[in-house]
């Protein structure tokens, strides 16, 4: 997971924008209330908090479980703040696609053992 | 007369279809719809054929939609010819605009065809007015009729206009719906929230209400009130699906959303560019099919400039997403590496500054080891240079980066330089190149206090002393708050025997992170080597004891005995020269010891270690303990970490080992002699612990506890031989001890299964649940054991232990007999670590 994607941060963040976006990011999701998205945001601010750790992480990253660019694409979408309402026609098209599956789904013939 | 329904949308609208409205509520039309609605349309054919056998003007209507149907179904399925018999057919009974529509879709077939709603949604709007009407007779909805249901909402069928109260009442429910879908998807809550407000609380459209709810909370990020609706949702079908693309984690299984939809769909949520969603799709792939190479290529085609990337945001999400690298990588991945460096390379790579960031950066990474020597460095150099192409230059960056190619060089680990064990025994890797890596990331970054230890290190592996110890005095003025470079400084001042040089590094490391015991651990060594050196000149040593007592600990654990305060007590009693404060402190060494039997056994250890005079009565003491109060198997146990504590400070001699191997062996035979069923519980568990513990020891320490274990499995057979009928307990111990000792490859296995097999039909009939887990476990145990006969006991190939790490440290700083006595007492020499062999395959695949 990129901590700068987690935390929100443009590559060039300085201490200060991290922290301040870690403080946010604390505030939005309490730890009580959201414990996964709590324990995202500590693990990026503890990647990124000196500038010597951003470098760290920049220069030596990577990724240790290939993943498919559709899971790279949804692990995207799932960081704290990124997913918005996408615009009635995606979320239209989203919906007729399931819709055109569950109707095969229910009516599939079952298989006779 | 059909119903305006789009809203602005761009619905997908059947609008040549008949109105099946009057169909809706007909009995004898009921087989019909269900078989149009399943999409059966030969059925359906049939169905309504029998039908215009009754009244041809009233059904020949549905005759059509079932034709229509039946040619859609074929042109989707790609058989054109069949399609073009039922559309000549179709044209002698259909309105002509649906047959024109019908010869279109020939003409221009799409692969979305078969996903059109049959009869163009007019079934489905048939099938939800049918499950209105039977839903107000309390009949319950099917799934497949909620499937058309869903179908009518999302599809873009409008419904005809004046068909009587029910299907108008149905027909407002169908476009509120449809309102608040398309609010819900812009982000406008209150215009969503009024439209759902028109859908009565018996509407067949209700669980519609209660997946917006959710998708609202999804999209605002309130996870939990999300699945609260999402929970109230039917588990199956469209709406169960889309909600699981919005919170995959949502409880209970089933199908989510089709890829090809969930793609468009998130990069339009998260804002990216729609273009990329065929990209992402062929990646995936490509990716499944194993082609790493063309799922990046995929990529790179598509999203020109923007992939690959390393810079926050999706494309460098997807850039990790398809790279081949990764730490421990199999062959496959290796080839797939290779296979990505050579489409790459040419010139490519080096112009493309992204590329060599991602690609060239993360094979240098990964794959470090393949590289001839000096081709890291070159290679490592340019992307270095990249960087500061694209972003400008940076000493820090160019800090971190050089120190991870001298790391990589030396082969060392962040432990190698980041404990008092400095020199760790990690494989000696090119300390010459390594060094310069070093310097070029201290030169560029002055303050990267871990690049200046690990030059240290290597310094020091390479034999370079004075060097070392050059820079260790400058680092020590130039960071005197740093606690490693103080507690290094104390260590090495603790070698050159400059014990208050060293002891003012360490309390200073000490001020600055008073809970270290590593530092307690050299503070406590400096101290007792500088008393040693006061009583050698017959002086008092008390103020020096009485500085080491606030850094004592009752029970320090296994890894810092050099804290303990009765191991401690002990020694100040062996080493003081004042007979009273001598007596005093074996004294309180006697109270605190755990047991008298460790004392003795550390006591016996520390006077070899220190050349002292053996105590006459010693040997007496000891067997007079061990007959009278025999310790258990727990201390038995922590006597194999004391002997390993005690060779740390000076090697055993071959009469040391043998006198142990003598003292245990009787301390064993007391302690087998007259055991209860519950020494005997503890006997077995400390045999189930002792691989383990071996692992931990010294190669000493080590051959003591496998010779306990002979001893242990001699003593139980001559019990159990003296036994008419040896008791279950004890017959578990032997086999136990046959399996902690190795012997059980000497005897046959149906000997041991035998055995094994009637203690547990023994313990099953006497109802000792204890003894009957252990055998079970030792069943399981020796089933893997037996068909791995190798791997047992191989005790040259096995990776050096922590302990093994710590002794390297301790012989390098060791408070041996030469501290007391002027005599040399150097530890064992220990082999050269071997360098890891690299590949003869050396390939030259960078720039």
């Amino acid at each position: 997971m990129n901590p700068y994607l987690v935390l929100d941060l443009p590559p060039d963040a300085g201490d200060a924008d991290v922290r301040s976006a870690y403080q946010r990011l604390l505030r939005k999701y309490p730890p009580e209330n959201r414990p996964e998205q709590f324990q995202k945001i500590q693990e990026a601010y503890g990647l990124l908090r000196t500038s010597r750790d951003r470098w760290r992480w920049k220069l030596l990253h990577l990724n240790d479980h290939r993943i498919g660019p559709v899971e790279a694409l949804e692990e995207f979408a799932r960081l704290p703040a990124r997913m918005t309402p996408p615009g009635a026609k995606p979320f239209l098209a989203l919906l007729k696609s399931c819709a055109a599956a569950a109707g095969r789904d229910a009516v599939k013939p079952t298989k006779k053992r | 007369m059909f119903l305006k329904l789009t809203g602005g949308l761009d619905w997908v609208c059947g609008d040549v279809s008949a109105d099946l409205t009057p169909y809706a509520n007909d009995p004898a039309a009921g087989e019909f719809l269900r078989a149009m609605r399943d999409g059966k349309w030969r059925m359906a054919r049939d169905v309504a054929k029998s039908l215009c056998k009754q009244d041809r003007p009233r059904y020949l209507p549905l005759l059509a939609e079932a034709n229509a149907g039946l040619a859609r179904g074929m042109i989707a399925k790609g058989l054109l010819k069949d399609a073009v018999t039922v559309i000549e057919y179709l044209a002698t009974i259909a309105p002509p605009e649906m047959v024109a529509k019908l010869r279109g879709e020939l003409a221009c077939p799409t692969s979305s065809a078969a996903d059109q709603p049959a009869g163009g949604g007019a079934i489905h709007w048939a099938v939800a007015l049918r499950a209105a009407d039977g839903q107000a007779a309390q009949i319950p909805i099917s799934p497949e009729d909620m499937a058309a249901i869903d179908a009518l909402v999302t599809h873009g069928f409008s419904p005809p206009q004046g068909a009587g109260v029910a299907a108008d009442r149905l027909a407002a429910e169908l476009v509120a719906v449809r309102k608040a879908c398309a609010a819900t998807g812009d982000g406008r809550w209150d215009e969503a929230k009024d439209a759902l407000r028109a859908l009565p609380r018996d509407s067949i459209f209700r669980h519609w209400r209660m997946f917006l709810r959710g998708a609202r909370h999804a999209f605002g990020e309130e996870l939990e009130m999300a699945r609260k609706c999402f929970a109230d949702l039917p588990p199956v079908g469209a709406l169960a699906r889309a909600a699981r693309a919005l919170d995959p984690d949502l409880p209970g299984r089933g199908p989510a959303a089709p890829v090809g939809a969930r793609v468009p769909f998130f990069l339009a949520a998260t804002g990216q560019p729609a273009a990329w969603s065929t990209a992402i799709l062929d990646a995936q792939a490509s990716g499944k099919a194993g082609k790493t190479v063309r799922a990046y290529k995929d990529l790179s085609n598509v999203m020109k400039g923007a992939f690959p990337d390393d810079r926050p945001g999706l494309a460098a999400q997807l850039t990790g997403g398809v790279m081949p690298f990764s730490r421990n990588m199999r062959e496959a991945d290796i080839d797939d590496a290779y296979d990505l460096l050579d489409a790459y390379s040419g010139g490519k790579l080096a112009d493309s500054p992204n590329a060599l960031l991602t690609v060239v950066r993360e094979a240098c990474l990964a794959i470090p080891d393949y590289n001839a020597p000096g081709e890291l460095e070159r290679t490592w150099g340019t992307v270095l240079s990249a960087w500061s192409r694209r972003d400008g230059a940076d000493p820090q960056r160019d800090a971190v980066g050089w120190q991870w190619l001298g790391e990589t060089q030396a082969r060392l680990e962040e432990q190698d330089y980041n404990s008092s064990s400095q020199w760790g025994s990690s494989p000696q890797g090119d300390f010459r190149r390594a060094r310069t890596a070093f310097e070029k990331s201290v030169k560029a970054d002055p303050e990267n206090q871990d690049g200046w230890l690990a030059l240290l290190t290597v310094l020091k592996k390479s034999g370079d002393t004075k060097e070392h110890n050059r820079i260790l005095g400058e680092l020590v003025k130039r960071f005197p708050k740093n606690k490693k470079i103080l507690l290094l400084a104390g260590n090495e001042a603790l070698d050159r025997k400059t014990y208050p040089k060293a002891l003012k590094a360490l309390r200073a490391a000490l001020e600055l992170d008073p809970l270290d015991r590593e530092i307690k651990c050299s503070i406590s060594i400096a101290l007792i080597r500088q008393a040693i050196d006061l009583l050698k000149k017959k002086q008092s040593a008390t103020a020096v004891w009485d500085e080491l007592e606030p850094l004592l600990e009752d029970t320090p654990g296994t890894s810092h005995l050099m804290l303990s305060r009765w191991i401690a007590r002990l020694r100040i009693g062996l080493l003081e020269t004042d007979p009273e404060a001598a007596a005093t402190a074996m004294a309180a060494a006697e109270k605190l010891a755990p047991s008298a039997v460790e004392r003795l056994f550390l006591e016996e250890k520390l006077r070899e270690a220190y050349r002292l005079t053996k105590r006459k009565t010693l040997d007496t003491d000891w067997r007079r303990e061990v007959l009278k109060r025999p310790p258990g198997w727990e201390a038995f146990a922590r006597l194999f970490q004391l002997a390993d504590f005690s060779g740390l400070i000076s090697p055993w001699s071959i009469a040391s080992w043998n006198r142990s191997v003598k003292n245990l062996d009787a301390l064993v035979s007391a302690m087998i002699e007259n055991a209860t069923d519950k020494d005997l519980a503890d006997l077995a568990d400390f045999l189930e612990r002792a691989e383990r513990l071996t692992s931990t020891l010294d190669k000493d320490s080590r051959d003591l506890l496998r010779q306990a274990l002979r001893s242990i499995l001699k003593r139980v057979e001559i019990v159990i031989d003296s036994k008419k009928q040896p008791r279950p307990w004890l017959q578990l111990a032997n086999l136990l001890a046959l399996e902690a000792s190795g012997a059980f490859m000497s005897i046959s296995q149906t000997m041991f299964y035998g055995r094994l097999n009637q203690i547990i039909a023994m313990t099953e009939k006497s109802g000792d649940p204890t003894c009957l887990a252990k055998a079970r476990a030792l069943h399981d145990r020796m089933t893997s054991k037996y068909r791995e006969p190798d791997s047992f006991d191989d005790d040259e190939s096995s990776p050096p232990s922590l302990l093994d790490m710590l002794a390297d440290a301790m012989n390098s700083m060791d408070i041996g007999a030469d501290d007391i006595h002027g005599n040399s007492a150097k530890g064992p020499a220990k082999k050269p670590a071997s360098k890891k062999p690299v590949s003869g395959d050396q390939m030259d695949f960078f720039l």
